[in-house]
C-alpha cells in the first residue's frame, strides 16, 4: 500500500504539471477509485466515465489539495464517490439496485478494517454505538445516494423524522469519533 | 462562557456538516451552506473531517484494477494533439541523414575521392 507521504509528493508534484507523476498517481490510486465509483453505479461503462472525469479533476485541482486538511487518500476518495453519487442523482443507473431496506446491523469487513487507516477503524468502532440501522442509513447516503425521502420511504416514516434520527446519531458520532 | 444556545448552534452546524458530506442536505439548505463554508474556515475543518471518517466506508470496498484504456483515455483528454517527442524521436535521424549528406557533398566537392 503507497504510504500517505508518497501519496502527498506525488499530488505535489501533479500540481506543478509532472505528468509521470500523474501516471504514477493513478496506477496507485485508480483501483481504489474505479471500486468506488463500480459500488455506487454498479455499470462499468458509467463507472469508467465517472473515473474519467475524476482524474481529470485531479489533474486540474491538484493544488487544492494542500488547503483543505484531507489525507490525499480521503481527498480522492471524495472526489470519486461525489462524482458518481452526482451522476447517480442526475441520470440514475440502469443496474443499481434500489435500495429497499436497511441492514440491522452494520457489518464491517474485519480482514480489510485491519488493514484501514485509523479513521475508518475509528469510524467502524464508533458505528457500533449507535442504532444499527442508522449507521446503515448513512453508509446508504454515502454509497447509494440514498436522501431523506428515501429513507422516509423505506422506513414508512415522514422525512423529518428519518433527519431527526441521522442528525442526532451524527453529533453521537461526532462525540465518539472526537 | 459557552451558553446552551452557543452549543446548540455549534450542534446545529457539526450535524448540518455531516449532512452535507452524507449528500443528505436539502438542496436550499446546500446552498446557504455553501456560502457559509466558502468564507468559514472551522466549518471547512468540520466539513474535512466528516469527509476523512466517511471515506472509511469507501477503504473496505475491494479494488478493482479499471481497464487500460482508461488510462489513455485520460491522457487524450488531458494533453490532446500528437505526442510531443514525435518530433524528438525522428530529429536524431534526420541529422544523421543532413549530416551524412552534407560529409558527401563535401567530399565530392573538395575532391577528396580522386585521392583514392
Amino acid at each position: 500500500m503507497t504510504s500517505k507521504d508518497e501519496l502527498e509528493t506525488l499530488i505535489a508534484r501533479v500540481s506543478m504539471g509532472d505528468r509521470a507523476a500523474f501516471e504514477k498517481l493513478y496506477g496507485q490510486t485508480s483501483p481504489k477509485l474505479f471500486a468506488v465509483c463500480l459500488r455506487v453505479l454498479h455499470e462499468p461503462g458509467l463507472a469508467e466515465d465517472v473515473l474519467q472525469s475524476v482524474y481529470c479533476r485531479v489533474w486540474q485541482g491538484a493544488g487544492q489539495y494542500r488547503a483543505n486538511g484531507f489525507s490525499p487518500m480521503a481527498w480522492l476518495i471524495t472526489l470519486a464517490r461525489e462524482a458518481a453519487v452526482d451522476h447517480l442523482k442526475q441520470h440514475g443507473s440502469p443496474a443499481k439496485p434500489a435500495v429497499t431496506d436497511f441492514p440491522d446491523r452494520l457489518s464491517f469487513d474485519t480482514e480489510a478494517l485491519a488493514m484501514a487507516s485509523s479513521e475508518a477503524q475509528a469510524l467502524a468502532y464508533c458505528m457500533k454505538s449507535l442504532p444499527p440501522e442508522h449507521g446503515a442509513m448513512m453508509k446508504a447516503a454515502y454509497l447509494d445516494g440514498v436522501d431523506y425521502s428515501d429513507i422516509a420511504r423505506i422506513d414508512g416514516v415522514s422525512p423529518e423524522t428519518a433527519r431527526g434520527w441521522i442528525r442526532s446519531s451524527l453529533l453521537q458520532l461526532r462525540d465518539c469519533l472526537s | 462562557m459557552t451558553t446552551s444556545m452557543d452549543t446548540a448552534q455549534t450542534d446545529l452546524w457539526d450535524a448540518a456538516a455531516g449532512e452535507y458530506v452524507l449528500g443528505l442536505l436539502p438542496e436550499d439548505e446546500r446552498a446557504m451552506f455553501e456560502v457559509r463554508l466558502a468564507s468559514d474556515v472551522q466549518l471547512e475543518q468540520d466539513v474535512a473531517a466528516w469527509s476523512l471518517y466517511f471515506s472509511g466506508f469507501a477503504e473496505e470496498i475491494e479494488d478493482v484494477v479499471p481497464p487500460p484504456q482508461i488510462k489513455r483515455r485520460i491522457e487524450s483528454e488531458l494533453f490532446p494533439g500528437p505526442p510531443k517527442n514525435v518530433l524528438l524521436t525522428v530529429l536524431p535521424y534526420l541529422l544523421g541523414a543532413v549530416l551524412s549528406g552534407l560529409a558527401a557533398w563535401i567530399a565530392v566537392e573538395a575532391g577528396l575521392l580522386e585521392l583514392l
